[in-house]
């Protein structure tokens, strides 16, 4: 046990999770609102698309460097999956295809700005950048995308739920959709390949030391490439999730997710400089934002200085993390001195 | 082969720059002007040149002339209603018309707009502004260059010959106000939802909701002591959904909510009618879009007024500018709501209707858009 905790105070992690814990105390204090089960359950639900988003992000940035186009590739592929399935009939198709067809635009986009990353070795955040701006462009300019209703299939995906709730205290209830089925299949596919395969050590080597890393024998160029391409696919999957979550497809909501997202993910102790960086750490720092700005209401913080609030926790949790990961070298340098 | 790579790469790496490096200094530029024309605008008040509607008049002929109209978001049904509009006047008239909006509904994305439309040399720019604030400069340079500026839900534009509105902002959200009252017996607590805190319109619409509720029903009471707005929903349907449903949870005994963005209410009705509660709501928004929840009766009322006749509005004071026709109080515009406006002096020069819709599930199907 001591063991464990001691291994424990050395991560970001846990840091977060004392931030978690801390916040959701004073929350239920103040509103005694926090923990009744449709309070859980509509967090669980916002946390969604932003921990799907936090992937893309996490891989990015272990990998290569930081990516910001996933929104619009999300916002586009579904575009496309939609209008696709619409176009061929498939609205009696399980909701599935529709999904793989999004994934498969989505993987496309992602393979642009993986040919362009790897082969050309520009700097990912002005490419993506680029190719945001370029995608945004094609969805409003070129479809003249527009808000639509979702063909039959995603529709009754939507209205199907996971798990429904009722506060019992408050005759409130609270219904959990599929989706987050989906998250969690991700999650768990990411978890496998990222931590039990040779290709996914291989993501962390290559982010760690480019040159260790391809004198290890791994394809440096192929691991990026394929990075950018999963996170076109994953992408798409949030971008069809926000669709099926609203119940309707909503062209100009997706631009601009990408900050608060990554700002998530630096929190749960990605490294901006890359090579390290958990999705238990994505999931804690999601989990800690979406916190925050769902429950600003239920603290009574005015309209007025709810950003300030939500700026504030992000630079108090990035600044605990970062001290603490100071420390760590600190003690790791001095370790080398005694040695020495 | 190599070479040609190289040469790509190049050319790749200098456009990138070069369009990061316009993005910047551009937001820049902007914020500094601005400052600078704030203070020049209100010395040109004074001498009254550029904002004297005579100095417009154009020599070129009628069909030559060519009026643009800048929307918030393109997207939006709201805004392809007031297409139609644009086109009638368009189509009546002979004159070119053209609508564009921009690219994300932010503001920085619709000075671009602005500009390029300046670039063209368009006669006449109608503009329904995101942020007045953000495009001053851009309007105050289309001035200048003699471009008849219009403006439409923007009380507070400086650089605008005349501002037109359907009706004055304290009407519109009394209106709402007396809608919510009727809808919910006149007491209970309430909730106001706005897009974002800066919108001008959405809060003046909310404060004169307010005004009018301290003055007429007093058993009413907003939640939060008072508090305008109760909640931003930042013109997502998702997140008005989630602040509702946060604000039904901390106010169990809520009857009312008001939303005045096109997307609060479609997210706030969602919410009540998730969690199965008796609550009205009253807003602004699309008849098509909100017919689902006005036939299950959780959308009690919409309140609006019809882009289309604000977009035909907007061409119409343009064009008579342009022919150095006289614009005021009193004006007759020939379309109902529009036969006598009202002139206000504030900010800028205001055009008021008195074109105000009432929507109910009895009457909603006369719509379409």
């Amino acid at each position: 046990m001591n063991k464990f905790f001691k291994k424990a105070v050395k991560q970001t992690e846990f840091y977060v999770f004392l931030i978690i814990i801390v916040l959701s105390l004073v929350i239920q204090a103040r509103s005694g609102l926090f923990f009744a089960n449709n309070n859980i359950v509509d967090l669980l639900r916002s946390m969604i698309v932003p921990s799907i988003y936090a992937i893309c992000a996490l891989l990015a940035f272990v990998s290569t460097g930081p990516d910001v186009s996933f929104p619009m590739i999300a916002a586009l592929s579904s575009y496309l999956a939609l209008t696709v399935t619409n176009r061929l009939g498939l609205g009696g198709a399980p909701w599935i295809i529709t999904f793989i067809i999004g994934i498969l635009f989505g993987c496309l986009m992602g393979a642009l700005n993986g040919v362009i990353i790897v082969r050309y070795k520009f700097p990912s955040l002005i490419v993506t950048l680029g190719t945001s701006s370029i995608f945004s462009g094609i969805l409003l300019g070129a479809f003249e995308a527009e808000r639509m209703d979702l063909p039959q299939n995603l529709a009754a995906f939507g209205k199907a739920s996971l798990l429904t709730v009722k506060n019992a205290k408050t005759g409130l209830g609270s219904t959990l959709p599929m989706t987050f089925l989906i998250m969690i299949v991700l999650y768990i596919i990411a978890y496998l390949v990222l931590n039990k395969t040779i290709m996914g050590r291989g993501v962390y080597a290559v982010g760690g030391d480019e040159v260790s890393a391809e004198r290890a024998g791994f394809n440096v160029k192929g691991i990026r490439f394929g990075i950018f391409v999963v996170n076109g696919g994953v992408a798409a999957v949030a971008g069809l999730c926000y669709a099926v979550m609203s119940m309707r497809y909503l062209p100009t909501e997706y631009a601009g997710g990408e900050m608060i997202v990554i700002a998530a993910i630096i929190l749960g102790g990605t490294r901006m400089t890359g090579g390290i960086g958990t999705l238990k750490g994505c999931l804690l720092g999601t989990l800690l934002l979406t916190m925050v700005s769902n429950s600003l209401i239920l603290l009574g913080i005015s309209v007025y200085w709810q950003r300030v609030f939500i700026g504030a926790i992000i630079i108090i949790g990035t600044a605990i993390s970062a001290i603490q990961s100071h420390a760590g070298v600190k003690v790791k340098t001095r370790l080398k001195k005694e040695a020495a | 082969m190599k070479n040609l790579k190289k040469f790509i790469a190049i050319m790749a790496v200098a456009a990138m720059t070069f369009s990061l490096a316009a993005c910047s200094s551009e937001k820049t530029t902007t914020s500094t002007e601005k400052k600078d024309t704030n203070e020049s605008a209100s010395e040109d008040n004074k001498g009254g040149d550029l904002f004297d509607i005579a100095n417009y008049k154009s020599d070129k002929d009628k069909s030559e002339w060519t009026i643009a109209v800048v929307t918030k978001d393109n997207t939006a049904n709201w805004f392809k209603r007031m297409e139609i509009g644009v086109n009638e006047f368009g189509e009546e008239t002979g004159i070119n018309v053209i609508q564009k909006g921009p690219a994300n509904a932010d503001a920085a994305s619709q000075v671009q707009v602005i500009d390029d439309l300046i670039n063209q040399g368009v006669d006449a720019l109608c503009v329904v502004p995101i942020d007045p604030g953000a495009i001053e400069a851009s309007l105050k340079n289309a001035m200048e260059q003699g471009i008849v500026v219009i403006t439409h839900e923007a009380s507070n534009q400086k650089n605008t010959l005349f501002d037109t509105e359907a009706f004055t902002a304290k009407d519109f959200g009394a209106a709402i106000m007396d809608a919510l009252a009727k809808d919910m017996g006149e007491a209970g607590k309430y909730a106001m939802m706005v897009a974002y805190t800066t919108s001008t319109t959405h809060m003046e619409y909310a404060n004169a909701q307010y005004e009018q509720q301290q003055k007429e029903y007093p058993d009413m009471e907003l939640i939060n002591g008072g508090a305008i707005p109760s909640a931003e929903s930042e013109e997502s349907i998702d997140t008005s959904y989630e602040r509702a449903k946060e604000l039904l949870k901390t106010n169990p005994d809520l009857k009312g909510f008001t939303g005045v963005a096109s997307t609060d209410c479609p997210g706030i009705a969602k919410a009540v009618e998730e969690l199965g509660l008796d609550v009205k709501v009253v807003g602004v928004g699309t008849p098509n879009e909100f017919k689902p929840y006005v036939e299950s009766g959780t959308i009690s009322t919409i309140k609006l007024w019809d882009p289309k006749d604000s977009g035909y509005v907007m061409c119409k004071v343009a064009s008579m500018i342009l022919a150095g026709e006289e614009v005021g109080e009193g004006t007759d515009l020939g379309i109902e709501g529009y036969n006598s406006l009202q002139l206000v002096e504030g900010d800028n020069r205001c055009l008021i209707g008195q074109a105000d819709l009432t929507i109910t599930k009895d009457n909603i199907n006369d719509y379409d858009f």
